[in-house]
């Protein structure tokens, strides 16, 4: 049964045998070495035995990061695919109402194996993965707060290449001790699980749903000395004077999945004044980082804007598009870097220019393109399109550019298009008719849901034909260029 | 009561805040337009002087407002605290 999927498992069970005490997960009530983990993980893989042989995929959702931890290694010992999702998806956000998910198999607290009624969506994805299944890591979920939760496939060559990449690169040791801030069913967890344990460190599970803070008071309490968080994490400790003094023992923090900006860092340099810190961007559900950026220890007058730069792709990179209706991937590539251009971008993102991709998405905007579908495989990192139209236009909060299209079509009475650009929405409408609002205004349209409506502003570009393709579709890429084209125009000619 | 000209000219306190964090500064006293930046302002001082100034003050800055558009000059960073000033007094009535 085992396969390549077993790698995270053999580097687990090299530790177990030399090292069988070193501590590899800590938490406030319970202290798990190697050799503990591994022995929860047997039992449980020994469970896994009797599932049906066509069985590929297993959900795991226990609340207990530890629990959720031997989980995953259980599943990888026994050759099979963890997949991670957030138990309270069903109940959460608003926009994960319509949760596709169905895995085979559930293990939930306490290891409860429950058999599931249908794989169907889950295993169209992973089988769609250009890299076949034997490659698989894990499947990590997105936390759907952009709409549909999304399937992200880590491949076991990819994880381990990067996990290798990233040991010489920031020095990790078996002597270092990460805090599991992340929650652990995200791509930031998850790479963080992975780099941990893969590494022999010590793993400290301080995610806190209900107090931030406490962070830092455990990371000072266990000596943490390697952290990769959300920068939101610092704006919460800059509020918690009363946790104590800096926490001398941080050596590496590192930031990802957010903007960063340079206030953030001048906190983190007051909570951490010995740590390394650097930013990583990792496109959308990626578990781990595509690029990084080493954050100087002396800024003192180069920081000319608000947001840290999230510097070079990493080593062996490449960025993989999957089209609707396509097989397998092909690759894209970015000129100017080490990633030259391709033909095929992905969805959402055509002919853009790697910085528009990196650096612009960090920029705070108002409304951004969101979501992306990511795994890596054979060592390279990959990115897969989505096929929807959501625009993001805070954390947890997106509309469908559908919606905005129908809701203007009502009030106008003629077909309009719409598209997310540069931090705005921005409406081709006919300018024929008469309930056509003014060209270049603002309009808002009300967004209707089972769950929530949202007020969406739009500016309104008239046009006296939509542009569509030779089948009659809309074509958003001409969309893009004639509101590209009419901002310009405003700019050059007021 | 704060009124205009507390808004335009940051008083003695502000200036004396920000000073101790300028690894560059330059001859004579710091002035309400002075590029920071410029006189080796980095990100550690950055949120120094607004712990510092949310102490004098008593004043809480917003996330948002942890940039170095409120810290650009000493003039722009006293307009973001009268604003808050502004903001307490009215929650107050």
């Amino acid at each position: 049964m085992a396969g390549a999927t077993s790698m995270l498992a053999s580097r687990l069970e090299q530790f177990a045998s030399s090292r069988p005490h070193s501590s590899a997960i800590i938490t406030t009530s319970s202290h798990y070495t190697y050799k503990t983990v591994l022995d929860q993980a047997r039992m449980i893989t020994r469970q896994l035995k009797g599932l049906p042989q066509s069985t590929r995929v297993l959900l795991l959702a226990s609340e207990k990061p530890e629990d959720l931890i031997i989980s995953f290694v259980a599943v990888n010992l026994a050759g099979l695919i963890p997949c991670f999702a957030n138990p309270a998806l069903d109940e959460s956000s608003q926009s994960n109402a319509r949760r596709t998910l169905r895995p085979e198999v559930v293990i939930t607290d306490g290891f409860r194996v429950a058999k599931n009624s249908s794989a169907a969506d889950l295993k169209m994805r992973v089988t769609r993965c250009p890299y076949g299944t034997n490659h698989a890591a894990y499947v990590g979920t997105s936390s759907g707060t952009t709409g549909l939760p999304k399937h992200t496939l880590a491949s076991t060559p990819g994880m381990m290449e990067f996990v290798e990449w990233a040991m010489r690169e920031f020095g990790f040791t078996c002597d270092d001790r990460w805090a599991l801030v992340a929650s652990p069913w995200t791509d930031m967890g998850l790479a963080n699980i992975w780099l941990a344990l893969s590494s022999g460190a010590a793993l400290i599970p301080m995610w806190s749903p209900t107090d931030r803070a406490f962070f830092i008071r455990r990371a000072r309490d266990f000596g943490i000395t390697v952290c990769r968080t959300l920068p939101r994490l610092i704006d919460v400790a800059r509020r918690d004077r009363k946790s104590g003094g800096p926490l001398m023992r941080l050596r590496i923090l590192a930031f990802g999945g957010d903007y960063l900006t340079w206030g953030q860092v001048g906190v983190a340099r007051k909570i951490a004044p010995q740590a390394e810190m650097i930013n990583t961007y990792g496109t959308a559900e990626t578990s781990g980082f595509v690029s990084y950026y080493r954050i100087p220890h002396h800024d003192e007058g180069i920081f000319p804007g608000g947001t840290v730069p999230i510097g070079s792709p990493a080593p062996h990179v490449a960025l993989h598009a999957i089209r609707e209706g396509r097989d397998g991937s092909q690759e894209i590539r970015f000129s100017g870097r080490n990633l030259p251009v391709g033909a095929i971008p992905f969805q959402g993102y055509d002919e853009r220019l790697w910085d528009e991709i990196c650096r612009g998405r960090w920029i705070r905007p108002t409304i951004r393109d969101s979501g992306d579908l990511g795994f890596c495989a054979d060592g390279l990192w990959h990115l897969t399109g989505r096929a929807d139209r959501q625009a993001k236009t805070s954390n947890g909060n997106w509309v469908n550019l559908d919606a905005v299209e129908k809701a203007l079509a009502r009030v106008t009475g003629t077909p309009c298009l719409s598209i997310a650009h540069k931090g705005s929405i921005y409406a081709l409408v006919l300018g024929s008719n008469g309930r056509c609002p003014q060209d270049d205004s603002e309009h808002s349209v009300r967004i209707q849901s089972p769950d929530i409506d949202t007020i969406v502003q739009c500016k309104v570009i008239k046009c006296l034909q939509l542009p569509l393709s030779i089948a009659g579709k809309p074509d958003y890429e001409r969309c893009r260029r004639i509101v590209e084209a009419a901002i310009t125009k405003r700019i050059e000619d007021p | 009561m704060i009124d205009q000209t507390d808004h335009r000219d940051p008083p003695a306190t502000l200036l004396d805040i920000i000073s101790p964090y300028l690894t560059k500064p330059g001859p004579g006293p710091l002035r309400a337009d002075a590029d920071l930046v410029k006189l080796g302002l980095d990100s550690l001082g950055v949120v120094s002087i607004l712990t510092d100034v949310e102490d004098a003050f008593g004043v809480e800055f917003p996330d948002e407002t942890l940039n170095m558009t409120t810290l650009e000059t000493p003039s722009a960073l006293w307009s973001v605290v009268v604003g808050l000033l502004d903001c307490a007094k009215r929650d107050s009535k």
